[in-house]
Parts: C-alpha cells; sequence; structure tokens
C-alpha cells in the first residue's frame, strides 16, 4: 500500500513538474523584482527526507518568522532524487540548496558547489560528520546532515521468546541462534534480498574488518594492493549468505525491504540487515514492535563484528546562486538551530551533525542501541565504493543464493567488477 | 475497393493543391513538424552528439572520445548483449502468444451482441491502466495471491518463487505483458474482421467450407493488413519493454529479466555513464529498425487486396 502510494505521488510529481516550468518563471519574475525593492528573497531547497516531511515544513516556517525577508519554497523528493537533481540541473534550474547522498553522489557536484571554507558553520559541526563532507581540492563543498548506522537488526521479543540472551558476535554463534530458532519452528532470517542494495549493504560489512578505514580499503581494491579474495572475513560473507538461505524463507529472493521489515517487525523472522533509518518505517508497520540493533558477525573473532555509521545525506549549495548568504544561513538554521537539531532528533529519527543538542532525546532507539556499540562501529564503507561496484555486488550475490555460481566464482566476478572501474 | 478509395483521395489531394496552393499544407504540417523536432529530432541529433562522448550527466564539460563508447559496447560489454538476448527471447514468446491469443478473442468477439461487448470490454481494460499500476497489481497477485492459493490448493503452479526464480521470472514478465495488450491487438482485429465483406463469407458458406477453412483460407489473408500493424506494435513494444521490469523485478533476480531499455537506464541513471549509455541506445536504435524494416517487408508481401 504504501509503495502504491509512494508511486502515486511520484505520479503526481511528475505531473506537478509540468506545471513546475510555469511556476518557476513567476517565481523568479517576482524574485528580481522584490530583491531589486529590497524586499523577499526566494531560496528553492530540494530535499529528500522521507520521513518527518510535516514537521520539517514546521521547521521552515519558524525560519521564515524569524527572516521575514527570506521565502524558503521546499520540494521533498524521497524517491529518485538523483534523476531528477540531473534532471533540474540540465534545465538550468538547480536549487539553491540540495541533499546530495555522501560520497560520488555529492562529489559529481562540486562544480556547482558553493566552498564552506571558513565559514562559521563548521565550528559547530562535530569533526566525524565534517570528514565525510565533500572534500574535493581540499575544499569544504557539502555540509553533513546526520549520522545513520546500520547492521543486523532483530525482534527483542522472539529472541526473548526462544530463550535467546546472549547477542551472537561470531558467525558460529549466529549458526547456534538460528539453529535454536528453527527448532522452535522460527524463521531465523528474511532478508531483502531482492533488493540489490541490501545485499550490497551486507557485503560491505565484510569488508571493513581489513582497515577501518573505507577510504583506504576502496583504494587498495582500486589499485590492486587489495584484492577481495584475500580480503580479510570477505569469505564470511559467504557463511551467513548460507544461514541466510537455510534458515530464511522458502522463497528468498521475493523479499523486497518493505516485506524483509514487515516480516521482522510481526516476528515472522528475527533478524534483517538494516539500518536504523528504517525506525519510522518499522514503526509504522507495527508500533508495539521491540527491534534493537547487533554486530554483524564476520569470523570466529568476536571483536570483528561490527557496526557501520556514516554521514548519508549532505547539503550543498548552489555557488551560482542569487542569494548564496541567504542559502547558507538557512544551512546553518536546518543543521545547528535549535528546531533544526529538534526535527532531527525528535522527527526524522537521526543524529544530527551539530554539536550542540541543546538536551533533545533521540526518538530513535535503534540508534540509540547502536550507540551502545560506539567501539565497534566503523565508518560505512558502501559511500566509498564505484557506483558501478555498488550496483553490480547486489546481482552477483543473488546469483549465488541461486546456486548459480560458487563462492569462488562470486568473489572472482566482485573483482572483475572493481578492476572494470580501476581500467 | 481499396483503389477506389486512395484514387478518390488523390484526386481530392490533388483539389486541394490547386485550390489553396502548398503554402496551406505547409502552414497545417508545420506545427506537427516543429513539435516532432524539438522533442524527437533534436533530442535524436544530441544523442548523437553525446554518443562520441565520456559525460556523466551532470559535469559541464562532455568530453570527445571518437568512437570509443562504441568500441566498448562491441567488444567489452557482455551485460548489454545478455540483454539483448533476453529482449529477443522476450519479443519471439510475447509476439508469437499475445498475437495468436488476441486473434483468437477477436474472431470469438467480433459479432456484435451482449456478450461480446462485456468481453472485449473485460479483455481492453487491462491496456487502459497504467502500466505501473498493472506491475504493482501483478507483484502482490505472484506474491502473496499466489501463496494464499497455493496452500489452499497444494497446486505446484502456485507455489513457484514467481519473482524470485530466474526462470519464472521471465514466464511472469511475459504472462502480464500478454494479459495487459491482448485487448489492443483483439480492437485491431476486429476492425479487421468486420471489414472482411460478408457475401464471401456466404459464398464460401455455400461452397461448403467449414470454419476452420474459412479462417486459413478467407478470414487470414483478408487480415494480413491487420497482422502487419499488429506484429509491427507488438515488435516494438517487446523491444521497449521498460516499465514492468522496472517495478516488477528490477531486473533481477540476478539480472535474469533485465531488459535492454533497463540496461541503458541503469547505465545512464545508476552507474552515470551517460554518454555511453547514449551509445548503447543508438545501436539498439539501428537494430530496432532494421527488424522492423524486415518485418514490413515480409508481412507486406502477404498481404491480399481485394
Amino acid at each position: 500500500m504504501k509503495k502504491f502510494l509512494s508511486i502515486l505521488l511520484a505520479a503526481m510529481m511528475l505531473m506537478s513538474l509540468i506545471a513546475c516550468g510555469d511556476k518557476a518563471a513567476v517565481t523568479d519574475a517576482d524574485e528580481t523584482a522584490t530583491s531589486a525593492s529590497g524586499e523577499k528573497i526566494v531560496l528553492h531547497y530540494l530535499d529528500a527526507a522521507a520521513y518527518g516531511v510535516d514537521e520539517f515544513d514546521a521547521m521552515v516556517e519558524q525560519f521564515e518568522a524569524e527572516n521575514p525577508n527570506i521565502d524558503v519554497q521546499v520540494e521533498h523528493i524521497a524517491n529518485d532524487i538523483n534523476t531528477q537533481l540531473a534532471a533540474k540541473l540540465n534545465s538550468n534550474q538547480l536549487p539553491d540548496i540540495f541533499a546530495t547522498n555522501t560520497g560520488n553522489e555529492t562529489v559529481r557536484y562540486s562544480e556547482y558547489a558553493y566552498d564552506f571554507t571558513g565559514n562559521p558553520l563548521l565550528d559547530k559541526l562535530k569533526d566525524s560528520a565534517l570528514a565525510t563532507s565533500n572534500h574535493t581540492d581540499g575544499k569544504v563543498l557539502s555540509v553533513p546532515m546526520s549520522f545513520e548506522t546500520m547492521g543486523m537488526l532483530y525482534n527483542k521479543d522472539v529472541f526473548e521468546k526462544n530463550g535467546i540472551t546472549e547477542l551472537p558476535k561470531t558467525i558460529s554463534e549466529l549458526r547456534a541462534v538460528c539453529e535454536k530458532l528453527k527448532a522452535n519452528g522460527q524463521t531465523a532470517f528474511a532478508v531483502a534480498a531482492k533488493e540489490s542494495w541490501v545485499l550490497n549493504q551486507l557485503s560491505t560489512h565484510f569488508m571493513v574488518p581489513q582497515d577501518p578505514d573505507p577510504e583506504k580499503v576502496a583504494k587498495g581494491l582500486l589499485d590492486g594492493t587489495y584484492t577481495m579474495d584475500t580480503l580479510k572475513n570477505f569469505s564470511g560473507l559467504y557463511d551467513v549468505l548460507d544461514l541466510m538461505i537455510e534458515y530464511g524463507p522458502d522463497k528468498p529472493l521475493e523479499y523486497d525491504w518493505e516485506m524483509s521489515e514487515t516480516a521482522l517487525v510481526n516476528g515472522d523472522c528475527a533478524m534483517i540487515q538494516m539500518g536504523d533509518w528504517c525506525y519510522q518505517a518499522l514503526k509504522s508497520f507495527n508500533p508495539d514492535a521491540n527491534v534493537g540493533m547487533m554486530l554483524v558477525p564476520t569470523s570466529e573473532n568476536p571483536d570483528e563484528a561490527f557496526l557501520q555509521n556514516n554521514v548519508s545525506w549532505q547539503l550543498n549549495v548552489n555557488k551560482n546562486s542569487k542569494h548564496v548568504d541567504a542559502a547558507v544561513k538557512f544551512v546553518d538554521y536546518i543543521l545547528t538551530s535549535k528546531p533544526g537539531v529538534e526535527w532531527f532528533m525528535r522527527y526524522h529519527g537521526s543524529v544530527p551533525s551539530a554539536k550542540e543538542t541543546y538536551g533533545f532525546e533521540n526518538v530513535n532507539t535503534l540508534a540509540s542501541s547502536a550507540a551502545e556499540y560506539a567501539d565497534q562501529t566503523v565508518r560505512m564503507l558502501q559511500h566509498s565504493e564505484p557506483t558501478e561496484v555498488m550496483n553490480g555486488v547486489g546481482p552477483e550475490l543473488q546469483a549465488y543464493m541461486l546456486g548459480q555460481t560458487t563462492k569462488e566464482k562470486s568473489i572472482a566476478a566482485i573483482q572483475a567488477l572493481w578492476d572494470s572501474v580501476a581500467e | 475497393m481499396k483503389e477506389q478509395s486512395t484514387q478518390a483521395f488523390k484526386k481530392h489531394s490533388k483539389q486541394l493543391k490547386t485550390m489553396h496552393g502548398t503554402s496551406d499544407l505547409l502552414a497545417f504540417t508545420l506545427p506537427a513538424l516543429i513539435l516532432v523536432s524539438i522533442v524527437m529530432v533534436i533530442p535524436f541529433c544530441m544523442n548523437l552528439y553525446y554518443g562520441f562522448t565520456e559525460w556523466n550527466g551532470v559535469s559541464s564539460n562532455a568530453k570527445f572520445v571518437g568512437f570509443n563508447n562504441y568500441k566498448k559496447i562491441l567488444f567489452h560489454d557482455p551485460t548489454f548483449w545478455r540483454d539483448m538476448w533476453f529482449s529477443i527471447k522476450f519479443g519471439l514468446f510475447y509476439v508469437v502468444i499475445v498475437n495468436i491469443l488476441s486473434m483468437a478473442a477477436a474472431l470469438a468477439l467480433y459479432r456484435q451482441n451482449k456478450i461480446t461487448t462485456l468481453g472485449r470490454a473485460f479483455l481492453f481494460v487491462p491496456f487502459v491502466i497504467s502500466m505501473v499500476a498493472i506491475s504493482l497489481i501483478w507483484k502482490f497477485i505472484l506474491t502473496s495471491g499466489f501463496q494464499n492459493i497455493y496452500e489452499k490448493t497444494g497446486w505446484a503452479l502456485f507455489g513457484l518463487s514467481w519473482l524470485g526464480d530466474p526462470k519464472v521470472a521471465f514466464y511472469a514478465v511475459v504472462l502480464i505483458s500478454v494479459w495487459q495488450n491482448i485487448g489492443f491487438y483483439m480492437v485491431i482485429y476486429i476492425a479487421g474482421l468486420i471489414n472482411i465483406p460478408t457475401d464471401i463469407l456466404e459464398a464460401a458458406k455455400i461452397d461448403g467450407a467449414g470454419a476452420w477453412t474459412t479462417f486459413w483460407k478467407i478470414k487470414l489473408p483478408l487480415l494480413m493488413q491487420s497482422v502487419t500493424i499488429c506484429l509491427f506494435c507488438s515488435i516494438s513494444f517487446a523491444l521497449k519493454l521498460f516499465d514492468i521490469i522496472l517495478v516488477l523485478t528490477k531486473g533481477g533476480p540476478a539480472n535474469a529479466t533485465c531488459s535492454v531499455a533497463y540496461n541503458i537506464y541503469r547505465e545512464a541513471f545508476m552507474n552515470y555513464h551517460y554518454g555511453l549509455a547514449t551509445a548503447k541506445s543508438i545501436i539498439f536504435f539501428l537494430l530496432c529498425i532494421i527488424i522492423t524494416i524486415v518485418q514490413m517487408r515480409i508481412t507486406k508481401k502477404r498481404e491480399v487486396q481485394l
């Protein structure tokens, strides 16, 4: 139903795109008219948030009330924002402020991005967040929005009901948990194996044991320092995939993210691979669900089980915008003001990149559950992966899950993806 | 009959010319011409250029690389040819099945009465619904719907993993495409059948031809014009197959249902190789042209004029 709604909305958005052409022209006209007389500045903001949208708009209204000369026009696009943004750029309608995925997606827009170097805003953000910005040519071309963590999600009630008190940290402990669940007739896994991005995210958990610095691993794979077959613990991925098939549903490859999350909250399965960003979705599927986050075991060493954490979205200011100063002011407001931080923590359900949190508590219990593993949390590797690899790993792992290929062939195929980029 | 009408048309157009001159004709065609060039011709020419560049769709400068993209596709891109094979295989299944079924439906429903009107409406409704909505409905039917039927009946057909098994997923895509489009081709065939003069059919009946002979010797030859149109439409639909794939399978499982159009989309909007994707689309365009020209040549020859 939700998917259906989102498609419906996407269709409506497409329609509105046609209408937007005229609208943009109109606002452009009164923009020049009013800014000439020094009255009102219009900012266009392209937002990617899927949750807390109404509260975001309320926050924007508050900003407008505090800055009566600025009018912010927000466009929320939760699906396929990359294509929309490229389309806007190529029709000369790049918004004044726009959100992009951390990593390659942001770097692609470097030549249009305003340089934040030396801006006082940067001092108000955490260093670990700033490390994820677009640092092309040593500049600061984007500012980080908020932190998200991914790992294994588990249904606490199902674990408790089946007498599992210790969370597994090694692959054999994970197998023992699966067997215990199976003995009680409980399906252990329902991973969203239909989604190529979920399988890719899963695979990155088995790449970080090599080195906690994701850029180093990615760079090493590109220049040949590392290879997939010798990458530490990468073969563990296939052991876990085996478990996911053996103790998973009958038709594992039919599970998309929605089915996977629904199965988890309804207790139809005990564990899935996902991140804390799905908290609001889980709540909407079943408000009573009791879900926690646990480490992803990658070997027989409990210290080599990790969570991955990163800033997933960056804010960019269009450097060719007529109102760069106002745009930066708005970005500062979203990221560091009290209403902005409140929005991240109470309505969006993520950990803001600002140092000051004004004593708010994060509603997202998954995020706080992940925070317990701070010393076993590393930066996400997927944002350092080349796009071709990111899109190519999923189908290769699906082929393995279907029994079309062997572990060795699958690893070689993933190596070939990296090689094709390195050429 | 047809000759008469073309003669009449020629005469009429001659009159038009002498009456209003070419400038009037131009005035009528110009708006269409301008629109077509804006949305088709000009973008196509731009595509020709981008096919020779390396461009990610965002950067302001596209690097000219000559024929590199084409070389890469022809010699170093097995995925493109794998997906091309999928599209051709899909095309074979789809074109044959949809044309046979829609012709059968047309033969059953071309006489006008209350029951056939209802039947036509039922078959035509899926064609009116958007492909995206249809794919979503079928996604539900194939996953939870079939699962429930299987649990009640135990029939193995419903127990298959329709979207999770590469072999079965192919037939799922064929099934849905056929189901959606039968109505459209049926209408074309019905129009063809209605146009067959009844005196010929009566003459055949008097001469003792049964339903089978009438179909093969009279109806089918006289339907060849409709067959040409239907084959043309169904081949181009099959080659362009995209929306079902995007909504229903996303090319999966394990790239088993990746059509050429989806391959090009992925290259352009997921891998950001806009130049390469453009080159692929041009190769694909040429292949489509060749296939349709061959098809038109073959079926045109078999058309019978009364």
